[in-house]
């Protein structure tokens, strides 16, 4: 037993648990004038949690903590702890901003919040198909509270669809795992691994992978099993948005990573032709239905179905290069979607919709918000020299020189496609006429994290070595 | 200071930063931060240069990484050798000087134009700085794109007046068409040599690793590049119409530094010149040609700054020629004393224009009386470029000359020779005109400009007279051995004839134009008739001849493309989008908004999961 590499872990629930109870405290105290800041300390303690919590895993040691690989600590989650606690900082510093009008209960939220980025930890770091279950259940969970937590109509459609919708998945996934664990005995990913290499496999092998495939495809939100995203992401509070496009699509690929090349890398013949298919349809379906959507929130969520498509690439790759490349990806994606989603929960705050209609003219009210959308959109759409060109540049390199020239050609094709949406928000911000024309204005913490969130996309793209080299470093050599 | 040489293109950037972001408002802290900035970047630079002279390595090279992609690895880095040293202490010293100097001649400008003034100098003098550093060609690919960048914004300056807007535009365009040669040698020199680092290249080619056609032809795509730059003949015609810019802008970017980037650009790639047969010749010609040309067109032009402009135009043609009949350092040489006196003589039109409000010579007369101080240096610039001894211009020139005599192509010589005659007369009739006689335009009160102007032209005056001393034989030529390292590249010393040919013809201009200008003894209205003068007034027609055979034509081309751009492919891309958006409808149908159809929809995509493993089994 070794509980220090649970440190980071700890920390977060601890914080969670401190901010339940000062919440407690504070809901005792005078009257409503205080609370507006004092509901800030909330979000500056959970902030500083996740602070505390990204030294300490730049101090935890790799191993295995209970001996077993319920819990691996290696460099591979390692990379991804950093990215969630990034991302939960993010998310906790537009929240802060986005509830202060909206509700008075913040404990409770950001108490779930703090939970959900501890399962998505927990998630990266399993390496066992019982611990990475639990985890992922503690993740979708808390996001079920999480979407349905301002009570609005649309919060508690899209929060009983995705309930309804994940519990389905989540019951496919547990029946994957459990032929699995028939088949070969052990629940740990490595032992799995080890015994379909020798090459003695049983005929429901398949049915156990489609079945794990389809519980992961619901995470990730790849095509046919994306369904609860449009409804989640646009029922969803904007930060919340931000944080199930981020860390929980980038903790779901995480586990699909660690389960399909540790586990089930010695079959990769079996299900590669399965997984370009869905990467296909994903890409496609995921951007064409983009097109067509008046709601800003639905459209990113059909964009970020599509990401899921490019990032598929990188899986079917599946050599060291291309999961670095999947992994930068990420990072990348990750950064430029919480940008956007910050820009659109600081504007719904004023003109209190979500439709791109409500966009227009934008620039005269606020030319510094409309800058940051564009550059993160720019991003996302993978124009040089921001971050999000270097991200595609690396997946579409690595699969021309893995043989896979198609799918890098049909990448290119449907990133060219979502340039065209990504530029109709950008048209009615820039282009349109304003029905209202007064200035939007929002906090400076705000403002410094948008800016550090631009300087961030410039740099990565610019000087993504550094980047790139931190990616392939935290592969891990399974193979 | 060599290993910590990246601060000093880091400092004007930096000051760049701030003036855009945080100080648009505050004049003085702009201007006086990016002065003061860009003197520590001028002491740093003068510290690499004394380390890099006191001996040790021939070179240092730093670089980083900058991406990687398979076997192929880009950098960006820096590489410190004599050449670099002087270019950097030239630039450095130049953009002081003109920074100061600039302070008082944009004195009139509002606080925003002002600042946007100082954060343009300061992001091109970080191109420049970077351009001169840069070890590989990417890296002086970017840099050099840049420094267009600010040439453009600094030439549109004051874009509210239309000519300055058409002449920004005009260079950039002429600039970059020439750079698309550029552009296509340095892929070639990607695919040939598969590597954009100098030193590396210059290994190869020692190695003979490259065949000498390939090379040829790579030098001359290069050579385009420098040739845009350097505004040599055919692209020439952008550099006179610069001169719409403010005149410190002139003096920096269009007389002393951006427009020698590209001689720096032969320079540094010379190995690849000299190892391709014929690409020097082709050099040495272009240089001869344009130094007499462009000379030619300066006898007879009536703005102060469009003169000094083809003056300009004719001293790279110097400097171009030396580089083609194997004149390294005396290239160098020229471009250094060139920098210093040229940039003297623009700040000191510019003190004129300042005080006139015209740039018409003609309009001035007897400023020596008003404005004595700029009558003076101008006078010294003047001398300097003319050829006179002891100032700076006699002893490169001097160089520059006799490397064309000594390698024996004669014609070269001789065209050089009568540039520099046709270089002293031109001079000298400024001075005449501007300064000598009496006053002409009396509702103009000409006075000294104030000292942040005189200031800088008085220390560009003292180094224009005294730069050349550091090739001259009492100094046992320092500067030949300090850049060619003792290897001379055919630089002979052919006797006192070279010096006495440049010498006279250097006197014989001025007394032309004293005879011409100074006493009138020739009727110019008589002059002013002849097809001679018509043809160098009209600069041999060579904008008329552009815009006849280029421009129309192309604009025509244009024309018939737009309409082709509207009806076919904006009727494909319209086509393409309308299905792709129609594609767009049908799939949003799936998305009913029931749970069932959701789930239902999910397991026919396993069923369809597991139908291909059988399959694929």
């Amino acid at each position: 037993m070794n509980y220090t590499l649970l440190t980071p872990e700890i920390i977060v629930c601890c914080t969670a648990l401190l901010v339940l109870v000062v919440d407690l405290f504070m809901a005792q105290g005078e009257g409503a004038k205080s609370t507006k800041s004092t509901k800030k300390l909330l979000g500056w303690i959970a902030i500083a949690g996740l602070v505390a919590g990204m030294f300490a895993v730049y101090n935890t040691p790799e191993g295995l903590a209970f001996g077993n690989r319920s819990f691996v600590n290696d460099t591979f989650a390692m990379y991804f702890k950093y990215l969630f606690l990034g991302i939960g900082i993010l998310v906790i510093v537009s929240s802060m901003d986005y509830l202060a009008e909206r509700t008075t209960h913040h404990g409770e939220y950001y108490f779930v919040l703090l939970l959900v980025i501890m399962g998505t930890m927990f998630m990266v770091s399993a390496g066992e198909l019982i611990s990475l279950y639990v985890s992922l259940e503690m993740l979708s969970v808390g996001s079920y509270v999480l979407v349905a937590y301002l009570r609005t109509r649309q919060g508690i459609e899209g929060g009983i669809k995705y309930l309804l919708f994940g519990a389905f998945c989540s019951a496919v996934l547990l029946y994957g795992i459990g032929i699995i664990y028939g088949l070969t005995g052990t629940t740990e990913i490595k032992g799995i691994g080890e015994f379909l290499n020798q090459g003695d496999k049983g005929c429901a092998l398949p049915l156990g992978l489609a079945f794990i495939l389809a519980g992961f495809g619901f995470k990730i939100a790849c095509i046919p099993f994306h369904f609860w995203v449009p409804e989640a992401y646009e029922g969803a509070p904007t930060p919340i948005t931000a944080f199930l496009a981020s860390a929980s699509k980038v903790a779901s690929f995480a586990v699909f990573i660690r389960v399909f090349m540790e586990g089930f890398i010695g079959i990769r013949q079996e299900w590669t032709m399965a997984l370009i298919i869905l990467c296909i349809l994903t890409m496609a379906i995921g951007n064409l239905s983009a097109i067509p959507q008046t709601n800003i929130k639905r459209l990113l969520a059909y964009s970020s179905i599509g990401h899921a498509g490019y990032l598929l690439i990188g899986l079917v790759i599946g050599t060291v290069n291309g999961l670095s490349a999947v992994m930068f990806y990420l990072l990348v994606y990750a950064l430029a979607i919480l940008g956007i989603f910050m820009v659109i929960a600081i504007i719904s705050k004023r003109i209190d919709t979500d439709e791109i209609e409500g966009y227009e003219g934008m620039y005269k009210r606020s030319p510094f918000l409309c800058l940051c959308m564009l550059i993160c959109l720019a991003s996302l759409a993978g124009l040089p020299p921001l971050a999000g060109f270097m991200g595609k540049f690396y997946l579409f390199a690595y699969a021309v020189h893995a043989g896979y020239i198609y799918l890098a050609v049909i990448g290119f094709i449907f990133s060219t496609i979502s340039v065209y949406y990504y530029f109709r928000i950008l048209k009615s911000m820039y282009f349109m006429e304003a029905k209202d024309e007064s200035i939007i204005s929002f906090s400076p913490l705000l403002k410094v994290v948008l800016i550090l969130i631009m300087l961030g996309l410039f740099l990565i793209g610019i000087l993504p070595q550094s980047f790139i080299s931190s990616a392939i470093e935290s592969v891990p050599k399974w193979y | 200071m060599i290993n910590n040489a990246w601060l000093i293109p880091a400092i004007p950037f930096i000051v760049f930063l701030i003036i855009t972001f945080f100080s648009k408002r505050f004049r003085n802290f702009s201007s006086c931060l990016s002065i003061g900035g860009m003197f520590v970047s001028f002491l740093a630079s003068c510290m690499v240069l004394r380390e890099l002279a006191a001996g040790g390595q021939k070179h240092y090279e730093f670089s980083l990484p900058w991406f990687r992609s398979g076997e192929f690895q880009m950098e960006v880095g820096m590489l410190i050798d004599p050449l670099s040293s002087i270019m950097l202490l030239v630039v450095t010293l130049v953009s002081t000087m003109v920074q100061l100097y600039s302070r008082g001649y944009l004195s009139t400008e509002k606080s925003i134009d002002f600042s946007r003034y100082y954060s343009f100098i300061s992001l091109f003098t970080f191109s420049m700085l970077g351009l001169v550093l840069a070890n590989n060609f990417v890296t002086i690919f970017c840099c050099w794109e840049l420094v267009g960048l600010c040439s453009y914004l600094l030439i549109g300056f004051w874009h509210h007046k239309p000519s300055a807007a058409a002449a920004a535009k005009k260079a950039f365009i002429i600039t970059r068409l020439a750079d698309a040669g550029f552009l296509i040698g340095i892929l070639c020199v990607g695919l040939y040599a598969g590597t954009f680092n100098f030193l590396s290249i210059e290994g190869l080619i020692h190695d003979g690793q490259i065949s000498p056609q390939i090379l040829t032809i790579m030098a001359i795509l290069i050579f385009l590049g420098a040739m845009g730059k350097s505004a040599q003949f055919p692209f020439h015609t952008w550099l006179p119409d610069a001169m719409e810019g403010p005149s410190p802008v002139s003096a920096l970017i269009h007389a002393a530094t951006m427009v020698a980037a590209g001689v720096y650009l032969v320079a540094r790639t010379y190995t690849m010149f000299d190892a391709g047969p014929n690409a020097l010749l082709v050099v040495g010609y272009i240089g001869g040609f344009t130094a007499l040309f462009a000379a030619s067109i300066g006898l007879c032009q009536n703005d102060i700054k469009r003169i000094l402009a083809y003056s300009t135009l004719s001293q790279l043609g110097y400097m171009m020629l030396a580089l083609g009949v194997g004149g390294f350092s005396a290239c160098m040489f020229h471009l250094t004393t060139h920098a210093f006196f040229k940039a003297l003589l623009f700040l000191a039109a510019g003190s004129v224009i300042h005080a006139m409000h015209s740039n018409e010579i003609w309009d001035a007369g007897g400023l020596r009386k008003k404005m004595p101080i700029t009558a003076i240096v101008f006078i010294i610039g003047s001398l300097a470029i003319a050829g006179v001894p002891p100032f700076a211009g006699f002893w490169s020139k001097e160089e520059v000359l006799m490397a064309a005599y000594s390698s024996g192509h004669m014609p070269l010589f001789i065209m050089g020779e009568i540039g520099a005659l046709m270089t002293a007369f031109y001079m000298f009739r400024i001075c005449f005109v501007v300064f000598g006689g009496e006053t002409r335009k009396h509702d103009a009160h000409p006075h000294e400009s104030p000292w942040v102007m005189t200031v800088p032209m008085c220390i560009l005056a003292f180094l224009a007279i005294t730069a050349g001393f550091i090739d001259s034989p009492w100094l046992n030529h320092w500067f030949r051995n300090f850049v060619s390292f003792g290897s001379h590249h055919g630089e002979g010393h052919e006797g006192h004839l070279v010096t006495i040919i440049s010498l006279s013809a250097a006197g014989l201009g001025i007394l032309g134009a004293w005879l011409v200008y100074g006493i009138k003894v020739v009727n110019l209205d008589f002059v002013k008739k002849t097809f001679i003068y018509k043809l160098l007034f009209g600069k041999y027609f060579f904008d008329e001849i552009y815009d006849t055979i280029i421009v129309k034509p192309f604009v025509e081309l244009t024309k018939g493309s737009v309409r082709f751009d509207q009806v076919v492919i904006d009727g494909l891309v319209n086509g393409v989008a309308n299905v792709t958006a129609g594609c767009g409808m049908l799939v949003r149908r799936i998305q009913t908004g029931l749970v069932q159809s959701y789930v239902l929809t999910m397991v026919v995509g396993i069923i369809i999961l597991l139908v291909i493993w059988m399959w694929g089994a």
